[in-house]
């Protein structure tokens, strides 16, 4: 399933012409980190930016999009700070107007299982202050609001009509280059699969296969790493009286293992997820899920994290007299592109427990089963969007004993359209309120084996519009974590070998209060001002807090 | 561009397609049994007791013959535990760490090698076993009935005067060695290759080339394989003279006409720096070796594949920043290994 770029214009009547995109940040930082005498405090750094794009349609079937990236850091002289990159190049056209590819950069998904680009930490709970620099992040990693990965390569999707009871069936197929071949030791390693889905009027059922391997003979290395996952999935809807029903699942079976390489073991594991859906109109919708994902399940293209957790901040890397690294925060989650990954890799990565413990690596976390429940609710005159969730889940098996851990997470969301209730009112006044908590436990037989890690994620956010155009957005965040948990350490295989003590007593908050003028749907000018607070008794690194002021224009054309 | 959909007739498709989809859907799924991932707790997190004392295999052993020996203890739970393999008489160490529950055959295996140099030689040794968990110290011994044979293509062991077939360049500077000696202990047999000197106008103060010929005429006689060879050398820093410092260069002769063109073949290198004080054996996979200018990895100026089989020459450069003063570094037992790096 093809994803499209969000900052690419699609003109159907010419032949060639330019899009593409253009920001300036500026920021300014201060630190204080108490007595630390060696850290520089204050930081100024900032960028100018074009992405421009040459798009060309040769003729009614075929599209040709290449994306030139010209970068100013301000402080570069003589052209020492300018950089220009190749950002994106495809072509994609229709075959006898039926079979329809891309060839080069592609933004593509299957199913949550199989490849799915699933959301980053702290990410749920949205706020338009914060979105300021996320979506700049985002944009930068081509990371979408339809969870595609971005790869280089190759797909193809063509559908067939039927007459009659069977509306018809969809095909879709890639094959992506993951790595290059280094001619010594490492080989050439590509990512394939596709899925064909097969419609009625009353369901769908779909088969999905994706594989990983190594292509031997590229290398001097004849060992060659699989991870085949096939996975079959359905949806039936069904209408009664005022009351929809939609029931989705999937289920499916993974193997992972290296081909001559006496080492490896095979991984082999199963999954099964099913959700029922009842909703009233627009305003009203209650959900069921189950799912149960085995501890030995894997899936390169829907178990790799946004968020590398080994990386470092770009700002303000080490502090303190003894430069300890600093953790990552929510500030940097929003603002830092360089903590995020873009190619997939085998394996299950590291994450932040503090952050999210429940589904780390989203629905496909291996070891995880139970029940998830969701409602949402919308008035019709917008003055309330209501969403909350409860997940009541568990390990499928224990890591270093019988004792399962359980897992429960609570998540509610409320905007309110305050403007709504006030008439003649033509300004935005917007209220939204969010929170999630975690809960993860385990009593074994051995005190060293309990845990009890705690979770709190709460924001307040607020829109205010000021004049035509010109709004104040603001959020306030606190998350807070405490307790202790026994991570997995993996082998490179993994499969578990180790546990390895975390403890936290975190907690950060984070105030944000921003400006924005907005001169079009694409334009913005936003002046945007920031103070983090961030203490963890448990960790080597100072208490501190940082205050961040930043201009940011973007635009889109 | 729009897309159409391919129209199919037929009732018989559409059956075999539901078929197909249907019979993937109720396929069977099976899970292992495993009871738990992972170590049990028990054997991480529980009451510390040693289960079986720190033994021995065999009281000796002659690791000339290829054979090896392995020490055996058990505990109730997981620690981390060190092995000190201490020779009576010469000074020769051997470290084995690790972290289990059971010391065996496994994880505790001698094969005569070597931690802290001199190799060790024949006669009675004690080894000592630390427990972490308990902070216990045990004891066992063993006697080495013949050493350790090491393998590989020995470039040289020092033992005798440099080959005239090597081109050996020195500086005109002050207190230049560049010669065997045997004034401290060697690691292998009695002399090591003495690198030494102050040379204030230039980072340069020796160097010598080994060139293929000088080998025999097979040359270097090496595999193909980059990921499967090892070069290694054994150094040694005195404690007082960090600046000095060793680059090994690798020329290729890609094009097989007997000389290596610097213009347009491949010629890798590694600089071997900041070790520590005493006798070090170093060991490079072939394959990661670089194309250095100035010490900064760059694209080589051949074909970019690592081709040990055609080896030209390999050079020794003694290097020091001309400010720093005298620079000393002694080196020892120079060998190509396959199979991983070398043991001594």
């Amino acid at each position: 399933m093809i994803g499209t770029s969000g900052s690419i214009s699609f003109a159907q009547d010419r032949k060639v012409w330019a899009s593409g995109a253009a920001r300036s940040v500026f920021l300014q930082n201060d630190l204080d980190a108490g007595n630390d005498s060696v850290t520089a405090r204050k930081l100024n750094s900032g960028h100018a930016m074009v992405d421009l794009a040459v798009n060309a349609k040769p003729n009614d079937q075929t599209y040709l999009h290449a994306m030139v990236r010209i970068r100013n850091d301000f402080g570069g002289f003589w052209g020492s700070g300018i950089t220009f990159d190749m950002r994106q190049l495809y072509l994609k056209g229709l075959i006898k107007d039926a079979v329809r590819y891309q060839v080069g950069d592609i933004n593509y998904k299957l199913t949550p299982y199989t490849f799915f680009n699933h959301s980053e930490e702290l990410s749920s709970h949205r706020a338009e202050a914060l979105d300021i620099y996320r979506d700049l992040t985002r944009y930068d990693l081509f990371y979408t609001e339809d969870n595609t990965w971005r790869q280089q390569g190759a797909a193809v999707d063509f559908g067939l009509d039927f007459p009659g009871y069977v509306k018809g069936m969809e095909f879709n197929m890639f094959v992506f280059r993951n790595r290059p071949t280094d001619f010594g030791n490492q080989s050439e390693r590509i990512f394939f699969g596709g899925n064909t889905t097969l419609q009625t009027q009353h369901f769908t059922l779909g088969g999905n296969y994706v594989d990983i391997t190594d292509l031997v003979g590229t290398s001097q290395n004849d060992q060659s790493l699989h991870n085949p996952v096939v996975t079959a999935n359905a949806s039936i809807e069904h209408e009664v009286n005022d009351f929809q029903f939609m029931f989705r699942s999937e289920s499916g079976i993974s193997q992972m293992y290296t081909l001559n390489d006496p080492l490896s073991g095979t991984l082999r594991d199963y999954f099964y997820d099913a959700k029922l859906n009842v909703s009233k109109g627009k305003n009203v919708s209650v959900g069921v899920n189950y799912l149960n994902v085995g501890a030995d399940f894997r899936s390169v293209g829907a178990q790799n994290k946004r968020v590398n957790f080994e990386a470092q901040n770009l700002l303000y890397t080490r502090i303190g007299n003894e430069q300890v690294p600093r953790p990552i925060t929510q500030l940097d989650l929003i603002q830092d592109a360089s903590l995020y990954r873009q190619q997939l890799r085998p394996g299950l990565q590291m994450f932040a427990p503090q952050y999210d413990n429940i589904l780390p690596f989203g629905t496909a976390t291996p070891n995880r089963k139970g029940l998830i429940l969701d409602a949402e609710y919308t008035s019709n005159d917008r003055f309330i969007q209501a969403k909350a969730g409860y997940k009541m889940l568990s390990e499928v098996v224990g890591q270093g004993t019988e004792n399962l851990r359980t897992f429960n997470s609570i998540d509610v969301a409320v905007d309110l359209g305050i403007d709504t209730l006030i008439p003649n009112m033509k300004r935005t006044l917007e209220l939204s309120l969010a929170l999630t908590t975690q809960q993860t436990s385990r009593d074994a037989e051995i005190m060293e084996g309990d845990i009890d890690l705690a979770s709190l994620i709460a924001d307040i956010g607020l829109k205010i519009g000021i004049i035509e155009n010109m709004d104040l957005v603001g959020n306030y965040r606190v998350i807070n974590s405490s307790g202790n948990d026994l991570l997995a350490v993996r082998d490179v295989y993994t499969e578990v070998v180790d546990f390895q003590e975390f403890s936290t007593d975190m907690q950060q908050d984070m105030l944000t209060l921003a400006l924005r003028y907005h001169f079009d749907n694409n334009n913005a000018l936003n002046a945007v001002w920031q103070t983090l607070n961030f203490k963890d008794s448990m960790a080597e690194v100072p208490d501190y807090s940082v205050q961040q002021f930043g201009i940011v224009y973007s635009m889109k054309f | 561009m729009k897309k159409e959909r391919i129209h199919v007739k037929g009732k018989w498709v559409k059956v075999a397609l539901m078929i197909v989809v249907g019979a993937f859907i109720t396929s069977s799924c099976n899970r292992d049994s495993e009871t738990f991932e992972g170590p049990d707790l028990n054997d991480l997190y529980g009451e510390f007791t040693v289960l079986q004392d720190f033994g021995v295999s065999s009281p000796s052993i002659d690791f000339s013959t290829g054979a090896t020996v392995f020490f055996t203890a058990q505990f109730s739970r997981i620690t981390d535990w060190t092995i000190r393999i201490s020779h009576a008489s010469n000074g020769s160490v051997k470290v084995i760490t690790g972290r289990s529950r059971i010391i065996d055959a496994t994880n505790a295996t001698w094969d005569g090698s070597t931690t802290i140099f001199p190799v060790f030689d024949v006669g009675s040794c004690s080894a000592e076993l630390f427990v972490d968990a308990d902070s216990s110290t045990h004891q066992a011994s063993v006697t080495v009935r013949g050493t350790l044979k090491p393998n590989g293509t020995v470039i040289s062991d020092f033992e005798s005067a440099i080959d005239p077939k090597w081109n050996l360049f020195v500086q005109s500077g002050a207190n230049m060695s560049f010669r065997t000696e045997d004034k401290i202990s060697a690691p292998v047999g009695s002399k090591y290759f003495d690198m030494g000197g102050e040379v204030n106008w230039d980072w340069l103060i020796g160097l010598f080339d080994v060139p293929a010929t000088a080998m025999g005429s097979n040359g270097f006689d090496l595999t193909s394989n980059p990921d499967d060879l090892y070069f290694n050398v054994v150094l040694n820093r005195p404690d007082s003279l960090p600046n000095g410092f060793v680059l090994f260069r690798f020329s290729e002769d890609e094009n097989g006409d007997g000389n290596f063109n610097e213009s347009s073949e491949d010629q890798y290198a590694v600089e071997i720096r900041d070790f520590d004080p005493g006798w070090n054996i170093v060991s490079i996979k072939y394959s990661d070796l670089q194309f250095l200018v100035n010490g900064v990895p760059t694209d080589p100026n051949g074909n970019g594949v690592k081709n040990p089989d055609k080896l030209h020459t390999v050079s020794c450069l003694f290097l020091a920043d001309p400010n720093s003063g005298y620079a000393q570094v002694l080196m020892d037992y120079m060998v190509f290994t396959t199979g991983g790096p070398l043991k001594l």
